[in-house]
């Protein structure tokens, strides 16, 4: 029936739910749309308001919006979503404090990083979370951004599943350890470090995570990209740990414990010393704490590493052998070109790996290297290959593909993934090629797939 | 659990039947309150949902139940699927799927179908296209309520 307004009909409640997905400045300008809407907006139960729509320097506007918003709207807050300005809105924490009592289950904060004095002038300061967030029985997700924490106090968030702290300022190290242990169902953790955070405490370089329930653990990728800068420890003892996936260099050092549910782990870190390098294989406490950590890992079946990641095991290998990682049955690693020598080595230390995915990163126009050792895996256990982001199809390219054709046993895919960057060698040409190969599995069927770049 | 057990019929408004399985009927909570009483037999009358609505929850419930063992697919997938389902609804569609979807209390049905009509509206002017709201405030009036929160009007 178009031409004929339906949607006005339907109840209150169900109009205002229709509202609270949308931003509440959108829900507002549905005032003027008929006389029946003039008033909904106060009574939807999501309050998501950027500060930045409201006039500059003119505190008062916001304040006797939210206010009234906050006063007229009775309701519960199940999602409260609050974009500060740059510049600090003094008092807004206690609208905060104010939306948290109301029963808010999923609350982001992205606070004010800076203080504008009566000159105008900008300082850094930092805007801490109001006390009553750590004893909320409601939230089930907190996001918070550039905001502070202080000592906690008492923590008790029974429902409280997901975290994210993105360039939290920590007033200590220990108040993240307190909040953790206050929250007896959380499941999953991501943390950005602020590394240059100006109220970070730098004479406590320790950071703890110690949970029963945590399941999954990321250290996402950072706008900025750098690395941490100090001596920083991180310890995660979690023995329902499934999933960590390390993005960043944030930590010079990361001791984990019990992580006996450990099933995936991507890594993209290079196990820093001091600012961003490459650790030296004769370095021996270093070396110790990298046997640590990848014996603390080695139960997982599914890994995933990047260049950096394969550069610093590669270093790591110089001075001796990688751990075993008995349980890994797929592996998708992501190879420079010149280390490709020790690849044989590296899948030496997994064997009963079933699915290994290859992407290698070619630098220089004629890479040497020789691929002769045959791994554990290669006998037993590895049936299915891929070779990921093929683009060219020259010797280095013919000698991956005939290493694994000619050598490993029980293959029975060997998957080439080729782009659609233009070559001097059709598909047809490569399949052929492939195929004149004496493969070592006689069943063992080459497919050329496609891949959009 | 026999074959007919498994099985339940549901009849619409228009006197439409349906038979489908009873684990993607009990997605359903007034469906899965009137199984409970026992008071209706293996057919449940739905006075408030035409057939042509009725067989769109219907397709949502298989698509969303989890039927021995073979709902695994990916939660990917099912949002894709979930977008397909409502893109093309019109208005008039959309607004007798939200009253059946609170009807029959299947909260995720109801949350998809509220969120499809304000993806649908993100502007006034998309208010007052797709949904026909008709403005009934005097130019004064309407300038009255945009004072009164400038900041949101202030593009």
């Amino acid at each position: 029936m178009p031409g004929f307004d339906r949607i006005s009909e339907l109840p209150e409640f169900l109009l205002t739910q229709i509202l609270s997905y949308l931003p509440t400045k959108d829900s507002v300008k549905t005032s003027v749309l008929a006389t029946r809407w003039k008033n909904l907006w106060l009574n939807v139960p999501v309050l998501d308001i950027d500060c930045s729509d409201f006039p500059y320097k003119n505190n008062q506007v916001f304040f006797s919006f939210i206010d009234k918003f906050l006063e007229i709207n009775q309701s519960r807050l199940p999602k409260v979503k609050i974009k500060c300005m740059t510049e600090e809105i003094f008092g807004i924490q206690d609208r905060i404090g104010e939306a948290i009592n109301r029963g808010t289950q999923h609350l982001d904060v992205e606070s004010s990083t800076f203080y504008v004095d009566p000159d105008t002038l900008l300082y850094p300061c930092v805007e801490y979370m109001p006390l009553n967030l750590y004893t909320s029985k409601t939230l089930v997700s907190l996001k918070l951004s550039y905001s502070g924490l202080e000592d906690p106090g008492f923590v008790s968030m029974p429902c409280l599943k997901s975290i994210t702290f993105e360039q939290v300022q920590l007033r200590a190290n220990e108040n993240l350890e307190k909040i953790i242990l206050g929250c007896p169902v959380l499941e999953e953790l991501t943390l950005l470090r602020d590394i240059d955070g100006n109220f970070q405490d730098h004479d406590d370089p320790f950071l703890r995570v110690k949970s029963w329930s945590l399941k999954r653990f990321i250290v996402p990728l950072s706008r900025d990209g750098c690395d941490s800068r100090g001596d920083f420890t991180l310890e995660i003892d979690a023995p329902g740990l499934e999933h960590m996936s390390l993005r960043e260099d944030h930590f010079d050092r990361i001791v984990v414990k019990n992580l006996t549910s450990l099933f995936m782990v991507d890594l993209d870190v290079k196990f820093l010393v001091k600012f961003g390098t490459f650790f030296s294989p004769g370095d021996l406490s270093k070396r110790k704490e990298i046997r640590d950590f990848l014996t603390g890992i080695s139960r997982v079946g599914h890994m995933i590493i990047s260049t950096k990641t394969v550069k610093a095991l590669t270093l790591y290998s110089k001075g001796g052998m990688i751990p075993k990682f008995n349980n890994l049955h797929r592996l998708e690693a992501e190879f420079p070109g010149d280390l490709l020598q020790v690849l044989p080595a590296l899948l030496e230390s997994c064997p009963n790996l079933k699915h290994l995915t290859l992407t290698v990163v070619y630098t220089e126009e004629n890479e040497v290297f020789e691929l002769r050792d045959v791994p554990r895996c290669f006998l037993s256990t590895l049936e299915c290959v891929e070779i990921k982001r093929v683009h060219e199809w020259e010797e280095k390219e013919m000698k991956v593909a005939t290493y694994f054709l000619e050598n490993a046993a029980v293959l029975k895919k060997l998957i080439l993934s080729v782009t659609d960057y233009p070559r001097y060698v059709s598909d047809s040409e490569i399949y052929e090629e492939l195929c004149k190969v004496t493969k070592r599995s006689p069943s063992c069927r080459i497919i050329l797939d496609w891949e959009l770049c | 659990m026999s074959k007919s057990e498994k099985k339940i019929v549901l009849k619409s408004l228009d006197n439409e039947a349906f038979e489908v399985e009873k684990a993607v009927a009990l997605q359903s909570q007034t469906i899965w309150v009137m199984c409970e009483d026992k008071c209706v037999g293996n057919e449940i009358p739905l006075e408030n949902v035409t057939g042509q609505i009725l067989a769109k929850v219907i397709d949502y419930c298989k698509k969303h139940a989890v039927v021995d063992g073979d709902g695994d697919e990916s939660s990917e997938e099912l949002k894709n699927w979930d977008t397909e389902f409502t893109k093309n609804m019109d208005q008039s569609t959309l607004f007798n799927m939200i009253l059946a979807a609170n009807y029959l209390n299947i909260k995720s049905l109801l949350n998809l179908t509220c969120q499809a009509v304000a993806d649908k509206t993100k502007t006034i002017d998309e208010f007052h296209t797709f949904l026909n709201i008709e403005n009934n405030f005097t130019p004064e009036e309407e300038a009255q309520i945009c004072q009164e929160n400038l900041w949101a009007f202030d593009d």
